[in-house]
């Protein structure tokens, strides 16, 4: 293990990272799965408006934002791999 | 890419880093204790750079020198790189500098030390003061960094993040299999999923909504909270998300603020902004296409930009969910 990686090691890799994501984003990734076991439907609302403009995108050309849905999907039911709570 | 893993075949590990739960799970469970070490190394290697609670920390000890310019390591380069991106992206509403205001609000220990503190005395409530944008002002010119007088850097929540990123691109570099490194709210994947993706459960408090949900390969989520991270100060309630047009806690409009987005840097600049913009933050995200689940103060959710809509109610055990480990 070569843990005395340098810093531009380490930004190419998060490079690396973040194309394999924007390509995932481009629809090379796909994963369609059920939805976990509904019991009750909760309050959500969707917003769906497109209208208006904004000067600042918080995914910056980048991220999921630019091919809808493809980052998260319903969950499937099966074993949990992690949490997602604030810290 | 390479096939799915079976679920059988998945491992996990975890532990408390940082006053949060840290925890991996990988697609050959062979590989659990080799990928926690590495996992581990990367976060021993964060808070020698830039922990605002150690003395030694690198960006303790180079304070000081800070307005003059000071040589940094790689590793607290691409910290502070890092941090200024998510600035950026969020167009200042997170915003690395806020350290002495986090200070000033007695967070200037690990939480769980900061809690037990007195509150101290009730202060009448001040008009907030504006105050002005610090990011802008900090520079990086290769190893150089330099951070005006009278500012302080706190690279806490954009540091977890690139941590998150960092550590599964090493794993699974490293040892070619799917990973998912979970610091906390922060999530990051890279390398193959197992069958059926990456399961994750979104719910900051147990009494909060919950709901599993997929996230894809190579992707990355996370979770900003105003309820989690809460400490008494001057006779309030505080949190540690500032607005830092004024270096207050921001409104707490949400309880929490999920989103999924190609990075985990990403996932937490726009998350930690969604807490600092309120109400404003569904039009932002919706316009800007990105996937996020709001949760306000009523347990109500709002979701965006192709976030699976349905939700449970109750806690995910009442469900019948499973946990790795």
């Amino acid at each position: 293990m070569d843990t005395q990686i340098s810093g531009r090691q380490w930004a190419a890799r998060i490079t690396t990272a973040v194309t394999a994501g924007s390509l995932a984003t481009a629809g090379i990734a796909a994963v369609a799965v059920d939805m976990a076991t509904p019991s009750h439907a909760a309050a959500t609302t969707s917003v769906t408006s497109q209208d208006g403009g904004s000067s600042q995108n918080p995914s910056g050309g980048q991220g999921a934002g630019d091919s809808v849905g493809s980052a998260v999907e319903p969950g499937t039911g099966r074993t949990v791999h992690g949490r997602s709570s604030g810290s | 890419m390479a096939a799915p893993r079976g679920p059988e075949m998945t491992g996990g590990a975890a532990w408390t880093v940082w006053g949060l739960d840290a925890s991996i799970a990988v697609t050959d469970s062979s590989l659990t204790g080799k990928a926690s070490s590495l996992v581990r190394a990367v976060l021993a290697d964060v808070d020698a750079a830039c922990s605002r609670f150690r003395a030694d920390s690198e960006l303790a000890r180079i304070q000081p020198d800070l307005s003059a310019g000071a040589q940094i390591s790689p590793w607290l380069a691409v910290l502070v790189a890092g941090a200024l991106d998510a600035a950026r992206w969020s167009g200042g509403d997170v915003d690395p500098t806020l350290g002495n205001e986090l200070d000033a609000l007695g967070y200037d220990r690990d939480i769980a030390v900061v809690r037990l503190r007195p509150s101290g005395p009730d202060t009448p409530g001040a008009q907030p003061a504006p105050r002005g944008t610090g990011w802008s002002r900090v520079h990086l010119e290769d190893d150089v960094l330099t951070v005006p007088d009278g500012l302080r850097l706190d690279l806490g929540a954009s540091a977890k993040a690139v941590a998150a990123d960092h550590a599964a691109a090493l794993v699974s570099a490293e040892l070619g299999c799917g990973v998912l490194v979970c610091l906390g709210g922060d999530i990051a994947t890279a390398g193959p999923a197992p069958e059926g993706g990456w399961q994750v459960l979104v719910q900051d408090l147990p009494d909060d909504p919950a709901q599993q949900v997929t996230v894809a390969a190579g992707y990355a989520m996370a979770t900003s909270s105003t309820q989690k991270r809460r400490w008494q100060h001057a006779g309030r309630s505080v949190h540690h998300i500032l607005d830092p047009r004024f270096g207050l806690p921001a409104e707490p409009v949400w309880r929490s603020v999920t989103v999924a987005e190609a990075s985990c840097l990403r996932a937490n600049a726009s998350s930690t902004a969604g807490v600092v913009r309120g109400f404003a933050a569904v039009d932002w995200f919706q316009r800007s296409g990105v996937a996020a689940r709001l949760v306000d103060q009523q347990g109500r959710v709002v979701t965006t930009g192709g976030w699976p809509r349905e939700e449970f109610r109750g806690t995910m055990a009442q469900a019948g969910a499973q946990f790795l480990g």
